[in-house]
């Protein structure tokens, strides 16, 4: 017997939930919409269990829904937002000499949030799956890329932050 | 002292980060999405209703109360703007829980976005065309309101092209990636 639309969802908001929540963090900065986007998360991630048909895993689903629900609160908000958005090339391109020194993990966790709010959609979103500890196959199930495609991405990416957060050259 | 984050490992960072939501059960989340659902319903019945009340109101004020041209410039000036903004209101999309790949999400938005855009140049010649008409029989218009009506048009659609630009150019980026691919 198949699980139903409750089910699932309480299993994904147990399993995802604070997987979740720090995709949110890395889609917004102010708490308050920050909330308002969990929320609206939630509620898509539930909604969308009606249509479950086990095509794919729970995890690819859910991490879907949750980056196509935040990619569209980023384009609703984008002209709030004062930040221009970049592409992983600017990244690369960038000093990291010039930079602050800061220490601690929350100094840490600032640098990455402070850099994956830069990046456009689906530079972040390949970059935050990265950070899940997702390996290239499950990141291109989810973005629709072949894992070859997304093996570069994420080199690029360990590139960049590398350059970040050692400053080494890349 | 300078901070050494040569240790830092980022994944490590990232997923150790201190979480404070709990999970949520599915008949809160049911509730939760029965409430979003009418507080999004009437947000969009209250601003359509108030802005067509609005562009009413300002019409018989326009045609049948001001006889000076410059009040009936502003209001009908006010007029396009609450226009504008119905349009926008009644546009709104409503929250998505598509679970399409997300790169085609994104493709399908920017070109949706494009597209918009591109209507959009029409839409604002439509308006001017409008505002033009409802002036037209007024006396006593300067010179220099034409040229900065026209100005300020121009302004309008060099903002626009500007944006269905920048989306083509991002939709062909990301074309290019899943041609590559």
């Amino acid at each position: 017997v198949r699980p139903n639309q409750d089910e699932l969802y309480e299993d994904a908001a147990k399993t995802f939930g604070p997987a979740l929540e720090r995709l949110t963090r890395a889609y917004e900065a102010d708490p308050d919409k920050r909330q308002e986007l969990l929320h609206e998360v939630h509620i898509a991630v539930w909604r969308s269990f009606k249509r479950y048909e086990a095509r794919c895993s729970v995890r690819t689903w859910v991490y879907r829904v949750a980056h196509n629900v935040a990619a569209s609160h980023v384009a609703r908000h984008q002209r709030a937002r004062s930040r221009r958005l970049v592409s992983l090339e600017d990244l690369e391109m960038t000093d990291p000499l010039d930079q602050e020194r800061e220490t601690g993990d929350r100094m840490a966790l600032t640098r990455l949030l402070d850099l994956i709010h830069q990046l456009k959609a689906p530079d972040a979103q390949v970059m935050l799956l990265y950070l899940e500890d997702l390996d290239a196959a499950a990141i291109g199930e989810i973005m629709g890329l072949s894992p070859g495609a997304v093996r570069v991405q994420i080199h690029r990416i360990k590139a960049v932050l590398k350059r970040r957060f050692h400053g080494e050259p890349s | 002292m300078t901070p050494d984050l040569s240790q830092a490992n980022p994944q490590s960072i990232w997923k150790n980060q201190p979480i404070g939501q709990r999970p949520m059960t599915a008949a809160e989340v049911r509730e939760r999405a029965r409430r979003y659902g009418r507080r999004k319903r009437t947000e969009a019945i209250v601003g359509i209703a108030l802005g067509v009340l609005a562009v009413a109101i300002g019409l018989v004020v326009e045609l049948f109360v001001l006889t000076a041209t410059m009040p009936r410039l502003i209001v009908g000036a006010a007029i396009v703007l609450v226009g504008v903004a119905i349009r926008r209101e009644a546009l709104q999309p409503g929250l998505n829980s598509t679970s399409a790949a997300c790169l085609e999400f994104y493709r399908k938005a920017l070109e949706l976005r494009r597209r918009q855009l591109a209507i959009s140049i029409d839409l604002w010649l439509g308006m001017a065309a409008f505002v033009a008409l409802l002036i037209r029989p007024l006396p006593g218009i300067p010179w220099y309101f034409y040229v900065m009506l026209g100005s300020l048009l121009a302004l309008l659609f060099a903002v626009r092209f500007r944006g269905a630009r920048k989306a083509s150019r991002e939709l062909d980026a990301v074309n290019e990636l899943l041609a590559a691919d």
